[in-house]
C-alpha cells in the first residue's frame, strides 16, 4: 500500500531546494549576468550607432549650411566686385564723356575761329581770287 | 521495501529520462540552436552597428575636411571670377572709353571737314559772283571779243555727231541748229560755223544765230540735244559744281580755292540735254536726251538728280531720286555720261546714310571718296567658291538647326511682329570682333524704327563695324527702289577688298511694292498681284550679288539677309516664292509660336539651310542633327498626344524631352551665344540632363552651365569655339563635366 513517508517527503523538499539554490548560485546567476553584459554590449553598439547617424544628420546640416553660407558669401563678393565693376565702368565713361564733350567744345571753338579765320582771309583776298578765276577763264 | 521503493525510483527515472530523450531532444536542440544563431545574428549586428559608427565618425572628420576644401574652393572661385570678371569689365568700359574718344575724334574732324565745307559753299557763290562781275566789266572786254574766235577754233576738233544725229541724217531729216552768242557776231565766225556744220551734216541742217547777253563771254552752239559750250557763263558754272563735288577744303580755305581756280579749266564743254515734258509722283518724262543710256544719272538744273528707267522713241522716263518741288515743265535736264553712283569704302563705317549714299546721321561729310556704280553684274561662276565658313549668329534655334555660311544668302520671313528684324539685328551684334562688316539697309521702314535699331547698334558698339542705310517710308518710291543696291554696291566694294561682309536688307516686300509703284507710273504693264514681269530680276540680281569669292579674287565674301513679310502666314504669295527660290535657305517664323512665348518663333519644319550645313562648326554638326531628330518627333507626337492622354513611357519622355528642347532654344533679344555655349547646352539636352527639370528651370540651368564649362574645362571650350570636332575622350570629358555641375545645381 502506498503511503507517504513523511521524513522522505521533507528529505525530497530539502534536496529540492538544496539544488536550486546551488543551481540558482553556481549556474543560473553567471548565465544571466552573462547574458545580461551581453545585452548591454549590443545595445551599447546600436546605441553608439544611433547617435553616430544623429550627428552625422546634424553634421550634414550644418556642412550643408555652412556652404550655404560659402555660396551666399561668393554671390556677395560676385555681387560686390560687379557692382565695383560696374561703378568703375560708369565713372570711366562719365570721364570718356567729359573728355569727349571737353574735345568736342574745344573742336566747336576751333571750328568757329577757323571759320572767323577762314572768311577774313577770303575777304581779304575775294578781289584777288576773283580775278585769279577771271584770268583763268579768259586766258 | 525500502530497497523495492530505490529500485522503482531509478526504473521510474530511466523511464522518464528515456521519454524526454526520445521526445524533447530535438525540440530542444531546435531550441538551443535557434537561439544560438539569434544571439550569433544579433551579435553580428551589434559589431556592424559598431563598426558603421566608427565609420560614420572616420566619414564625419572626412567630410568636414571636405566641406572646408570646399567652401574655401568656393570662396577662391569666387574671388577669381569677380576678378576676372573686374578685369573684364575693366577692359570693356575701357574699350567702350575709348570708342567714344575715337568717335569724339571723328566728331571733331568731321566737325572741322563741315565748318570748312559750310564755309567754301557760301564764299563759292559770292566768288563766283565776283568774278561773273569782273568779266562782264570793261577789264576783260578785250578777251570777251576774242572767245568767240577761240570757240570756233576749238569747235572744229570737237564737232561730233551723234548716233541719234547720224539716224536722223539717215531718215533724211534736218538737224537743228542754234548758235548763243553774248554779242553781235561777225558774219565771218557764223559762217565758220556754217561750214563746220555742212562739211559734218552734209548741208543737211539749219541754223539760228541768237544773242544771249547771259552768256557774259564765248559761244554756245545747239545741235539738236548736243550743246557745245564755251561760254563764259557755263565755264563760271562748272567751277561752282566741281567744287561743291569735291573734297572738303583744307583749313587754308584761301589757298583751297587759289588752286582749284588754278585747275580750272578753260576749254568749251560738250554734254546733251532734255526738256522736261511732264512730271508726278516721282517719275519724270524728257524730251531729248537721244543718246542717254537706260540706268544714266541726269542732272537737273538745281542739283537734283534722276535716273533713266525707260527710253522710248520720242522721250525718256526717269526717276527723281530727290525732293523734286524746284521741278518745273520746261526744265533743263543734262546727261552726266555716268550710270548712278554711290561713295564706297571703309570711310562709311559707323555712319548712316540715305538710298544715294548721302549722310543723314549729322556727323558731316563721309571719309571717302571712292565710288561705285549702283548696279553690277554678280560674280561669275569661276570667281566662286562653295560656302564653307560659318557666318556664326548667336542664336542657338538658327546656329543648330538653319547654320548659314559667309556668302549664303538666308532669307528670313514671316507675318509682321514676329522677330524677324531681332534676328538680323542680334547677327550683326553678333559679329563684334569677327572682322565682319555688317550692313543694314532700310526700306520703307519708320524713321523711329531705324533709329531705335541705330541707336541700339551704337550702345552695344556694333556701329563700329556698320553701315546703315536708310530709305524711310516718307522717301519717294525711287529711293526706296535704288537703297538695297546702294547696299549691295557698298558690300560689294568690300568684298572685292577681301573683307567679309553682312548684308541685311529689311525688308524686299517694301522694296517690291515700291518698284510696283515705280512701274505702274511708268507705264509698264502690270503682271500677277500688279507687280511687273520683272519683279523675279529686281530681287534675283541683286541676291546674286551676295557670293564667297575664290582666294585669287581676294576671298571676300557677302553674305545677305533679305528679309521678306509674308501675309497671314502666306509663304506661297508671289513675292515669298520668288525670293525663296533665289535664296539659299529660309527661317520662317510663326505668328502662332511667337505669340506662345517661343521666341525666336522659329518654325523648325519649315525652315531650311541649303548650304549652310557645311559652314557649320564641326562640333555644332556632332550634336545638331539629333536635335533636329528629337525637336521632330516631339512635333510629331504634340499634336498626336492631344487626342489621348495615356501615354506610354517612351512617348511620354520623346514628349518630355521635345518640351524642354523647346525650352533650351528659346534665347532673349541682344544675348548672343558663344559656339561653345551653344554645344555645351544642347549637348546637355541631348544626353538628358534636362529632362528633370522643371521647363522653367532650364534657362536657368543653360546659363550656370555653360559659364561653369568656361570656368572649368576652357581648353574644350577653346577647342569648340575654334570649330574642332570632339573626339571621344573629349566627348567624355564635357560628359563628366555637366554630370558634376548637375550634382551641384540647385535651381
Amino acid at each position: 500500500m502506498l503511503t507517504i513517508n513523511i521524513s522522505e517527503l521533507l528529505l525530497t523538499v530539502l534536496s529540492f531546494f538544496i539544488l536550486m539554490f546551488l543551481l540558482n548560485k553556481l549556474l543560473y546567476k553567471p548565465v544571466i549576468s552573462f547574458r545580461e553584459q551581453r545585452q548591454k554590449r549590443m545595445d551599447d553598439c546600436h546605441e553608439q550607432e544611433r547617435l553616430a547617424k544623429e550627428k552625422l544628420a546634424q553634421t550634414q546640416k550644418e556642412l550643408d549650411g555652412r556652404r550655404t553660407d560659402s555660396l551666399k558669401q561668393a554671390e556677395t563678393i560676385l555681387a560686390q566686385a560687379k557692382a565695383q565693376a560696374q561703378q568703375e565702368a560708369e565713372a570711366t565713361a562719365k570721364q570718356a564723356e567729359i573728355q569727349a564733350e571737353e574735345k568736342m567744345q574745344q573742336a566747336e571753338k576751333e571750328a568757329q575761329e577757323l571759320r572767323r579765320a577762314g572768311s577774313k582771309a577770303l575777304e581779304e583776298q575775294r578781289r584777288q581770287l576773283a580775278a585769279d578765276l577771271a584770268d583763268r577763264l579768259c586766258h | 521495501m525500502g530497497g523495492w521503493n530505490i529500485w522503482f525510483g531509478l526504473i521510474n527515472f530511466a523511464i522518464l529520462a528515456f521519454f524526454l530523450y526520445k521526445f524533447g531532444k530535438k525540440i530542444v536542440i531546435n531550441m538551443i540552436e535557434g537561439n544560438r544563431q539569434k544571439i550569433s545574428r544579433e551579435l553580428e549586428e551589434a559589431k556592424a552597428a559598431e563598426e558603421n559608427a566608427r565609420n560614420i565618425t572616420q566619414t564625419l572628420e572626412d567630410m568636414d575636411a571636405q566641406n572646408k576644401s570646399q567652401c574655401q574652393e568656393i570662396l577662391e572661385q569666387a574671388k577669381e571670377r569677380s576678378k576676372r570678371g573686374a578685369e573684364r569689365s575693366a577692359q570693356e568700359s575701357r574699350a567702350l572709353a575709348d570708342s567714344r574718344l575715337s568717335e569724339a575724334r571723328h566728331d571733331m574732324l568731321s566737325l572741322k571737314q563741315q565748318t570748312m565745307t559750310e564755309l567754301r559753299d557760301e564764299s563759292t557763290g559770292a566768288l563766283l559772283e565776283e568774278t561773273t562781275k569782273l568779266l562782264e566789266g570793261d577789264k576783260y572786254a578785250g578777251e570777251r571779243s576774242a572767245m568767240p574766235q577761240r570757240f570756233v577754233a576749238q569747235l572744229e576738233q570737237m564737232l561730233e555727231l551723234t548716233d541719234s544725229d547720224k539716224a536722223k541724217l539717215r531718215w533724211g531729216d534736218e538737224l537743228k541748229a542754234e548758235l548763243f552768242s553774248a554779242q553781235t557776231l561777225d558774219e565771218s565766225l557764223v559762217e565758220k560755223v556754217k561750214a563746220l556744220l555742212e562739211n559734218k551734216t552734209g548741208g543737211k541742217f539749219s541754223l539760228e544765230v541768237r544773242v544771249d547777253p547771259e552768256l557774259i563771254g564765248g559761244l554756245r552752239l545747239k545741235l539738236e540735244d548736243t550743246v557745245y559750250d564755251g561760254s563764259l557763263q557755263y565755264m563760271i558754272r562748272r567751277v561752282g559744281e566741281e567744287l561743291k563735288a569735291g573734297e572738303s577744303p583744307s583749313e587754308d580755305i584761301a589757298g583751297y580755292f587759289k588752286d582749284k581756280f588754278a585747275a580750272a579749266s578753260n576749254e568749251p564743254g560738250c554734254f546733251q540735254t532734255g526738256i522736261v515734258e511732264s512730271l508726278a509722283d516721282g517719275i519724270c518724262h524728257i524730251v531729248g536726251l537721244s543718246d542717254v543710256m537706260s540706268g544714266e544719272m541726269i542732272s537737273f538744273e538745281d542739283g537734283l538728280q534722276g535716273m533713266v528707267m525707260d527710253i522710248e522713241k520720242n522721250r525718256v522716263s526717269a526717276v527723281l531720286l530727290g525732293d523734286y518741288e524746284n521741278i518745273h515743265e520746261g526744265a533743263q535736264v543734262r546727261r552726266t555720261g555716268k550710270v548712278m553712283e554711290v561713295p564706297v569704302g571703309e570711310g562709311l563705317i559707323g555712319r548712316v546714310v540715305d538710298g544715294m549714299g548721302h549722310p543723314v546721321d549729322g556727323r558731316g561729310p563721309l571719309l571717302t571718296s571712292e565710288t561705285r556704280p549702283v548696279e553690277s553684274p554678280a560674280p561669275g561662276i569661276i570667281a566662286r567658291k562653295p560656302v564653307s565658313v560659318p557666318l556664326h549668329t548667336g542664336i542657338k534655334a538658327i546656329d543648330a538647326l538653319v547654320p548659314i555660311g559667309r556668302g549664303q544668302r538666308e532669307l528670313i520671313i514671316g507675318d509682321r511682329k514676329t522677330g524677324k528684324t531681332s534676328i538680323a539685328v542680334d547677327t550683326i551684334i553678333n559679329q563684334k570682333g569677327k572682322d565682319v562688316i555688317c550692313i543694314y539697309v532700310a526700306i520703307g521702314q519708320k524713321e523711329s524704327t531705324v533709329a531705335g535699331i541705330v541707336a541700339k547698334l551704337r550702345e552695344l558698339g556694333a556701329m563700329d563695324y556698320s553701315i546703315v542705310i536708310s530709305a524711310k517710308a516718307s522717301d519717294p518710291a525711287p529711293m526706296l527702289y535704288i537703297a538695297p543696291y546702294t547696299g549691295a554696291a557698298m558690300g560689294e566694294y568690300l568684298m572685292y577688298k577681301g573683307r567679309h561682309v553682312l548684308i541685311v536688307y529689311d525688308d524686299l516686300s517694301h522694296h517690291a511694292v515700291a518698284y510696283r509703284e515705280l512701274s505702274l507710273l511708268l507705264h509698264r504693264p502690270p503682271g500677277r498681284e500688279a507687280y511687273p514681269g520683272d519683279v523675279f530680276y529686281l530681287h534675283s540680281r541683286l541676291l546674286e550679288r551676295a557670293a564667297c569669292l575664290n582666294d585669287e579674287n581676294g576671298g571676300g565674301s557677302m553674305t545677305a539677309l533679305p528679309i521678306v513679310e509674308t501675309q497671314a502666314g502666306d509663304i506661297s504669295a508671289y513675292i515669298p516664292t520668288n525670293v525663296i527660290s533665289i535664296t539659299d535657305g529660309q527661317i520662317f517664323l510663326e505668328e502662332s509660336l511667337f505669340n506662345s512665348g517661343v521666341r525666336p518663333a522659329i518654325n523648325a519644319g519649315l525652315s531650311v539651310s541649303r548650304v549652310g550645313g557645311d559652314a557649320q562648326p564641326k562640333a555644332m554638326k556632332q550634336f545638331a542633327s539629333r536635335l533636329r531628330m528629337d525637336l521632330a518627333q516631339y512635333r510629331e507626337l504634340e499634336s498626336f498626344s492631344q487626342f489621348g492622354s495615356d501615354l506610354d513611357k517612351a512617348t511620354r519622355d520623346t514628349l518630355n524631352r521635345g518640351r524642354k528642347l523647346t525650352e533650351l532654344l528659346k534665347q532673349k533679344r541682344f544675348d548672343p551665344r558663344t559656339v561653345a555655349e551653344e554645344v555645351v547646352a544642347i549637348f546637355a539636352a541631348n544626353e538628358g540632363f534636362m529632362d528633370d527639370l522643371e521647363n522653367q528651370q532650364v534657362p536657368e540651368f543653360e546659363r550656370r552651365l555653360t559659364a561653369y564649362a568656361y570656368e572649368n574645362a576652357p581648353e574644350l571650350c577653346a577647342a569648340i569655339d575654334g570649330g574642332k570636332k570632339l573626339n571621344d575622350e573629349q566627348i567624355q570629358q564635357l560628359r563628366q563635366l555637366i554630370e558634376n555641375f548637375k550634382g551641384d545645381f540647385r535651381p
